[in-house]
């Protein structure tokens, strides 16, 4: 692995910078709120005020106040707390199903490819296949066979995310792999699994990096909806979707805090790394150009 | 139309190789459905809990268990199960609810029209706003920058969040429309269901919108319609003839796979607004392990999917007759 190639490989050079330049302020601002936003998941138990699932009937269905930040809920707990114990499970779902889609989806892509002819055909179709299944029904499939929680969708969204993630690397890796400075790597005896992973992967990483971005904020809003239908984790454990569920009703009874804020922050999220997404999106069509 | 004609006019080995493709591309259609439907079948029947058990309790007799496992013909070999479902569901016989104790089919049936129009209503809701949008934010450059952030925001708001909203706003404070449910007869069916329309159709709107304006752009800044404009030809014609036309490809493919997957979106509007169609039903028979209803609106689901998108392929290849020549590159 220490040896470095002898031969210039056009694009790796590029593709590994995924610095912030001077004039993407919008994406480091994105960036930067992100972060936040992550922080206060992992942070939760330290910042909340109250226990997240601590039920006090007396105080029930208060207004937003000092002492409550967004009120409380039907069973009194608060809202405020709720919300940050809520980040946890719907970043981490999220980020579960986009690490193991990418690294599957790539690891499909690239050995498919690599290995050509029929196995390829093989694959492209059963990629097809997988596509004619929406993901929210994937979900609900699996849902009903293992039941309601976030392990069952968090799994199925990682076998419904892998098509797509597997079609824009096997796209661009059929692409690279015809090139000549494959060739010339083979000539020169290098196995299979070094070039794969040291000259096909690198130059498909910008892809990678921008479709897994965008699967993230996907996947979010997928889990999130399951969640709303009822068939996320179940209380009294919660994450933003089902909390907009609980906050339906709530909502339909004039306090419409609990809803909002959960919406609130599903949507902020889900538009921050969808704004990063499209950056890195742009820049890696750029280097493949 | 033209493509049609020429192909028509060609000669006889022309003639049947389409024939071979269309026929390749129906087999190619009709397997996909049949190996879901199946890998469906066989994973809902490996699931954990047993059906029989459900509906007897616990405390039911081994007989009158063996008895029903008979009648619902889970006593027989999985395959064989499998392929009495299939040649069941040829027929139209989609099994039997162990919830409802009826045959799926009508039970799918009264509730299909509900979802059917909620889908329709988004539909057009969709192509009007999608493409219209687009087509401003591609055709007016000053458009571009707000469009493409209006857009980036929508696409983050799904339709149970759009569903707060809206409820929040035109039901409750407003009273223009009713909350929840979806109303009786087709006028008040469609005013129940125009809140629901609207909460689906907001953030595929914005994503039809996004593809639309991007094609219409990248047609924009091609040669020939700078070609066209210096041949003294009226703005909106060439705009009309050389952008749009060109445009259109990308524009129907994304417009053809949103209305496929409003049928999968249409669970969750259902939900928020308190709404009696498919989607509920499905919910429904997933908390229930009603598993002859999953597989029957699964296989609707997938169906639909397939043929929306058997219809993208075949409008694509009428506007461009070049897709059909490359084959399947």
């Amino acid at each position: 692995m220490s040896a470095t190639p002898e031969i210039p490989v056009a694009g790796h050079v590029v593709t590994s910078r995924l610095r912030i330049r001077g004039g993407d302020t919008l994406i480091a601002i994105s960036a930067a709120i992100l972060a936040v936003i992550v922080l206060v998941a992992i942070l939760a138990p330290l910042l909340a005020p109250y226990e997240p699932n601590q039920t006090d009937i007396l105080h029930a269905s208060l207004p937003p106040s000092s002492s409550h930040l967004l009120g409380t809920d039907e069973l009194g707990r608060d809202i405020f707390s709720r919300l940050l114990y809520g980040a946890r499970l719907s970043l981490l779902g999220p980020t579960i199903i986009t690490v193991l889609a990418v690294f599957l989806g790539t690891l499909t892509a690239i050995y498919s490819v690599w290995i050509g002819g029929r196995f390829d055909a093989a694959v492209a179709r059963g990629l097809d296949i997988l596509f004619a299944f929406p993901s929210l029904l994937i979900a609900i499939i699996a849902v009903s066979i293992f039941g309601a929680g976030f392990v069952a969708p968090v799994l199925a969204l990682v076998i419904a995310y892998l098509p797509y993630i597997a079609r824009v690397v096997r796209s661009v890796a059929l692409r690279e792999r015809n090139l000549a400075y494959i060739d010339s790597c083979r000539m020169m005896g290098f196995s299979g699994i070094r070039i794969c992973g040291r000259h096909i992967l690198p130059n498909v990483r910008g892809m990678i990096a921008a479709q897994g971005t965008i699967s993230f904020a996907s996947a979010l809003l997928d889990l999130a909806a399951l969640s709303f239908i009822g068939l996320g984790p179940q209380p009294p454990t919660s994450d933003w979707g089902s909390m907009v569920s609980e906050g339906s009703n709530e909502l339909l009874n004039g306090a419409p805090a609990q809803s909002l804020a959960a919406s609130g922050a599903i949507v902020l999220t889900v538009v921050l790394v969808n704004l990063i997404g499209e950056r890195l999106a742009t820049r890696a069509a750029r280097v493949v150009r | 139309m033209t493509a049609v004609s020429v192909s028509l006019s060609g000669p006889r080995s022309v003639h049947l190789h389409r024939l071979r493709t269309v026929a390749k591309a129906v087999a190619g259609r009709l397997l996909t459905i049949l190996i879901a439907s199946f890998v469906v079948f066989m994973a809902l029947s490996a699931a954990p809990g047993n059906p029989v058990r459900l509906v007897l309790g616990p405390k039911a007799s081994p007989a009158a268990r063996a008895q029903l496992e008979h009648r619902l013909g889970l006593d027989q070999p999985i395959l064989e199960r499998y392929w009495n479902w299939l040649t069941g569901v040829l027929h139209g016989d989609f099994g039997i609810s162990l919830v409802y104790k009826t045959a799926v089919g009508p039970l799918i049936g009264a509730r299909i029209g509900t979802t059917l129009l909620l889908v329709a209503y988004a539909a057009v809701l969709i192509l009007i706003a999608g493409l219209g949008i687009g087509v401003l934010g591609g055709a007016f450059r000053r458009a571009g920058a707000p469009v493409a952030g209006l857009t980036g925001f929508l696409l983050g708001v799904p339709s149970f969040v759009a569903a707060q909203l809206l409820i929040l706003f035109f039901a409750l404070d407003l009273g223009w429309f009713p909350a929840q449910g979806a109303g009786s007869g087709f006028s008040d069916q469609l005013y129940h269901l125009t809140l629901p329309a609207i909460s689906l159709a907001i953030a595929f709107s914005a994503w039809v919108a996004q593809v639309t304006m991007t094609s219409v752009r990248e047609e924009r800044i091609h040669e020939h319609v700078d070609t066209a404009r210096g041949r003294g030809m009226a703005a909106p014609l060439v705009f009309r003839r050389h952008v749009l036309r060109n445009a259109a490809v990308p524009m129907i493919t994304v417009s053809g796979l949103t209305v496929a997957s409003l049928f999968a979106g249409a669970v969750v509007a259902e939900r928020a607004f308190n709404i009696g169609g498919l989607g509920s039903l499905m919910l429904e028979a997933v908390s229930g392990k009603d598993y002859n209803i999953v597989l029957a609106v699964t296989l609707i689901l997938i169906t639909v999917f397939v043929i929306a998108t058997s219809v993208i392929d075949i409008v694509q290849y009428l506007l461009d007759p070049r897709l059909s020549k490359g084959g399947g590159r």
